[in-house]
């Protein structure tokens, strides 16, 4: 009989380990879930509020809520809130906590002048027992900037390290990307908003993207990023000292360093953009995790894009122009993903799966051309045994 | 003659895969513990996710000391934890020493470890067994695959190799 190893029986263990010492995690998670949906609840409340059925909001009070505040006072109070910060526009989200033994669901809510979260305390009996109207607390630095900071060093370390590793370890790749970093903050202010703005208001369209758009009008918004971000991430290859730089062996390099400094770039103009919309003000930098995800991912697609035409140049101005049109079709399948999110063909996960497709499709050229770059550099090789 | 351990050359390749399995872990346990005061839903795929990737980095992680090369007169075994390739002696062409050309498409490949099937780009798909992604590995071609692997003593594991099957001395190329 097979007698097992000391490894398989020590996997067996870890195995088993793992699962258990979850459990009590998984227990406390199943104990709330049978708990009545107060996010429901809240909700519903606040959808109340919003449709000004004060008695029925008032309903969802326990006895000592509703005697403090009937509905013809609770009228009131959103009145005077409504007068400070605007009228109500959004659900951001809902979040529940516990505090002091009491279950808080907080619901942030976006009005005209402000975000808002609406922090409704329960009793036992899933009964409101206590309101109250809070700002978001924006303590410290924004969240988005601690998930850009996040991207920055993985993208950094990752990417960077493997240029670096596969490059055979040469720093002067590394310090290539410094070039690009403000590129993509130029290429977004000074031409694609611009140009966007024209567009907008030449062919009388809403600023906002929607299916309504004639399709000709959305293929030209779909190019427009590529077109002008493939562009300028070329920009370097303007000097002749750059220019003199790019070999067969280094043209790879040169081009990811390019790309890749342009993607670390956006994800700080990214992260302006988001600091600046009130709604993400006080998000914790969790909830930024898919930003970072994706952001990491698109870094290295950004070097790939700009690696396909840097050593396009390394063939003649003609196949330079091949490699751009490339990395701009490349770049347009990658933004398809987003532009159909934006259009609400799909719903954010399905958006974020679809950034998959361009990976896959970045790796292999990435790949491709990492093997024709290393031309007829062999390693020696030492024959240690040989039937012939 | 009798069956032959060989262990595998030292290398970091177990810093390598803690430094992957042990910050998904904590993050994994992190995003639990945040996921139980906030009720984010969007949060258990990260969940799944992180340990996902930890567990099988640690199975192998543990797995790591395990690994050998056992040759007899009619086999070489390369082992390590649930991996086992087993190399009829018969079978082997050629043995060489090379550095390889690493490709992002791999099995399971870090600085200081190899395993499972590894594409490179020189030599095409290897299985791999080895304490090293692609310095100093010893090449085993059959008439099917090629096997790497990285015996802590080469020179006495290829001398008693040669001793059981017999041929040419080493040239390189």
């Amino acid at each position: 009989m097979m007698k097992p190893s000391k490894t398989f029986l020590i996997l067996i263990a870890v195995g088993f380990l793992i699962p258990f010492s979850l459990f009590p995690h998984v227990q406390a998670f199943i104990a709330v879930s049978a708990t009545p949906d107060l996010d429901t609840v809240a909700i519903t409340f606040v959808d109340f509020l919003e449709e000004e059925k004060f008695e029925d909001a008032a309903k969802l009070f326990n006895t000592k809520m509703a005697e403090a505040l009937p509905s013809h006072k609770l009228e009131a109070k959103i009145g005077e809130l409504i007068d400070k910060v605007g009228e109500f526009k959004e659900i951001v989200e809902t979040r529940i906590t516990e505090e002091k033994g009491y279950r808080v669901v907080y619901v942030t809510c976006e009005f005209a002048m402000s975000t808002l979260n609406i922090k409704i305390v329960f009793d036992d009996e899933a009964k409101i027992a206590g309101l109250w109207f809070v700002p978001v607390k924006t303590e410290g630095l924004h969240g988005i900037y601690i998930a850009a900071l996040m991207a920055t060093g993985a993208s950094v370390l990752l990417w960077g390290g493997l240029v670096y590793w596969l490059s055979k370890r040469k720093w002067k790749y590394l310090a290539l990307m410094l070039i690009t970093l403000p590129f993509s903050t130029i290429v977004n202010l000074l031409i694609k908003k611009p140009v966007y703005e024209l567009l907008v208001s030449s062919f009388n369209v809403s600023s906002e993207l929607s299916v309504t758009m004639p399709l000709w009008f959305l293929l030209l918004v779909l190019f427009l990023s590529p077109i002008t971000e493939e562009a300028i991430k070329l920009f370097p290859l303007v000097a002749r000292r750059v220019r003199r730089m790019i070999d067969g062996s280094s043209a790879l390099w040169i081009g990811m360093a390019f790309g890749m400094g342009f993607g670390v770039g956006e994800i700080w103009y990214l992260a302006w953009g988001f600091s600046i919309v009130p709604k993400f003000a006080g998000y914790p930098f969790y909830y930024f995790v898919g930003f970072i995800s994706e952001r990491m991912a698109v870094v290295f697609i950004h070097g790939v894009m700009t690696a396909v035409a840097v050593t396009g140049f390394m063939e003649g101005r003609k196949r330079l122009l091949m490699g751009y049109v490339g990395a701009v079709l490349l770049h347009a399948i990658t933004n398809i993903g987003a532009m159909f999110y934006q259009l609400k063909f799909l719903d954010e996960t399905f958006a974020s799966l679809y950034l998959f497709l361009p990976i896959f499709v970045a790796f292999f050229i990435f790949e491709h051309l990492r093997k024709k770059g290393l031309t007829d550099q062999m390693h020696e090789e030492t024959v240690l045994f040989s039937r012939e | 003659m009798s069956l032959k351990i060989y262990a595998a050359r030292k290398s970091y390749g177990w810093f390598f895969l803690a430094l992957i399995a042990l910050p998904f872990l904590l993050l994994g346990g992190f995003l639990v513990h945040i996921y139980l005061t906030t009720k984010y839903t969007s949060l258990l795929l990260s969940i799944f996710i992180c340990l996902g990737i930890a567990l099988p980095f640690l199975i192998i992680l543990i797995s790591l000391p395990s690994m050998n090369y056992e040759l007899d007169d009619e086999k070489l075994v390369i082992k390590c934890g649930l991996l086992k390739y087993v190399v009829p002696s018969s079978s082997i062409k050629r043995i060489t020493k090379r550095d390889l050309e690493i490709s992002l498409w791999s099995g399971l490949r870090l600085p200081g470890l190899a395993l499972f099937t590894v594409p490179y780009l020189d030599v095409g798909k290897v299985k791999m067994c080895a304490t090293s992604a692609s310095k100093g590995i010893i090449l085993i071609e059959t008439d099917l695959d090629l096997y790497g692997i990285t015996p802590a003593d080469e020179d006495e594991f290829i001398a008693d190799f040669r001793s059981r099957i017999g041929g040419n001395d080493d040239e390189t190329i």
